[in-house]
């Protein structure tokens, strides 16, 4: 570890940073109440994430032709993984999945969750929230 | 640094899997889709940070591109899939009314 | 070669060499320059052959998309990329880039603190933005932003779930579709409006 250059340091600190925000994206995914806010854990904190880990690795390669294609990936993760998820919440608007909102006193942390494992997709007799499209 | 970029691979694939329990518990079609996504996204960093372990990141690029591609793709055509699929029935009156006329 | 054929209800326009003004001009310099700038990184060769290739492969590209451009999809869609303030855009990057880190330390305090106090909400807003193409930016500025999701956009209404009342604060108080509009337009007056906000379950919006 001590036989690290300046640039190799700054580059593992963008690893490591990196790789911090995407297990928080991980336990996010796990913890959170609902469909839409878990879309916030694994999409945004993650994209961050894998965002700051391949910088990190830009900064290992120096400046070749391999950095530019890690540049690329960098935008191309940076306009699709929104997308993505904007496409999964839209899918699940439409198809009548009710989002889970409360005030920070009303949740007492376990009894909404319940409530909301019921799903309401497949069920033909209830009307969607979003599914006027 | 090659030390310390396979301890980061190995410590990044424990993050990649627990996304899993949410694929494993549901509750609805589009949990499990979200935990898929998530762990797609970050495979693309996976095989990236595999290349600069053995060296053959000029290879190893090429395929992140294509797998991030891929990943992005088959996310929004999972997704479209599920709004026709998952829809009530009363939001499509016009499949059975064709297919009553056609009969 | 018009490809636009492969979708029935849309109109087929030919090339018209009468219309080349300042627009296609720059717009097909910007088109071609971007096309050659990802055969050259992607193929790493830059010897005349090489970069000959990459050349007739970009106008195969731009010719057989040419056809496409023409198609609209919505009704106040135009090929925006002239009407970019590209000088308000170098800025607007950056901007957007310190807020997502801010907001993403915010998000990840929120999740790994032990009691989780998140305010899951639905949002809803009118905006008075200049073309499709500022609210497809606008959208995807607040679904990079962590803690907010535009969920669907449909005319001018946005629908955007936010993780708790700091987060879609940005949204609120017009700042960031501010800045969206500066990129897109000299001008500078309110954007969001009828904005409604709701906590509960039982009040939806009728999305």
């Amino acid at each position: 570890m001590s036989d690290f250059t300046v640039l190799e340091w700054i580059s593992a600190v963008f690893i490591v940073l990196g790789i911090g925000f995407m297990l928080i994206g991980s336990i996010g995914v796990i913890r959170l109440p609902d469909f839409y806010s878990r879309t916030h854990a694994a999409s945004k904190t993650d994209t961050l994430g894998i965002l700051l880990v391949i910088v990190g690795l830009m900064i290992l390669e120096g400046f070749t032709i391999n950095m530019g294609k890690l540049a690329f990936v960098l935008i191309f993760v940076a306009l699709a993984n929104p997308i993505g998820s904007h496409a999964l919440a839209r899918a699940a608007m439409e198809s009548g999945l009710k989002p889970l909102l409360f005030r920070k006193e009303e949740w007492d942390g376990t009894s909404v969750i319940a409530d909301s494992k019921k799903p309401s997709i497949g069920k033909s007799k209830q009307s969607p929230s979003g599914g006027s499209a | 640094m090659q030390t310390f970029l396979l301890v980061a691979a190995t410590v990044l694939m424990v993050v990649i899997v627990i996304p899993l329990v949410r694929v494993w518990k549901g509750p609805t079609v589009f949990d499990r889709l979200l935990g898929a996504n998530a762990m797609a996204t970050k495979t693309i960093v996976l095989i990236a940070m595999i290349g600069y372990f053995y060296d053959r990141i000029g290879m190893f690029i090429d395929i992140t591109l294509a797998y991030a591609a891929l990943g992005f793709i088959s996310s929004l055509a999972l997704a479209k899939y599920m709004t026709v699929e998952a829809r009530p029935e009363e939001a499509r009156p016009e499949e059975a009314q064709t297919e009553e006329k056609d009969e | 070669m018009c490809l636009a054929r492969l979708l029935p209800p849309l109109q087929c326009e030919r090339f018209n060499p009468s219309i080349v003004n300042r627009d296609t001009a720059v717009r097909f310099v910007f088109s071609f320059v971007a096309l050659m700038v990802f055969w050259v990184v992607l193929s790493g060769f830059f010897d005349a052959m090489h970069i000959g290739f990459g050349a007739v492969s970009a106008l195969i590209v731009l010719a057989t998309f040419n056809s496409i451009r023409t198609v609209h999809f919505f009704d106040d869609q135009r090929d925006a990329i002239t009407a970019v303030r590209f000088h308000k855009f170098i800025a607007y990057v950056p901007w957007l880039i310190v807020k997502i880190v801010k907001s993403a330390i915010h998000v990840a305090s929120m999740i790994i603190h032990p009691k989780m106090e998140i305010e899951p909400s639905m949002i809803t807003f009118r905006v008075d933005l200049p073309s499709a193409h500022a609210k497809m930016v606008l959208g995807n500025s607040i679904t990079l932003t962590p803690g907010t999701l535009t969920v669907d956009i449909k005319g001018d209404r946005f629908v955007v779930h936010a993780l708790s009342p700091t987060t879609y604060a940005g949204i609120v108080d017009d700042s960031l579709p501010r800045k969206v509009l500066g990129v897109f337009s000299p001008e500078d007056h309110p954007v969001v409006h009828d904005v409604s906000i709701t906590h509960s379950n039982r009040h939806l919006p009728n999305v």
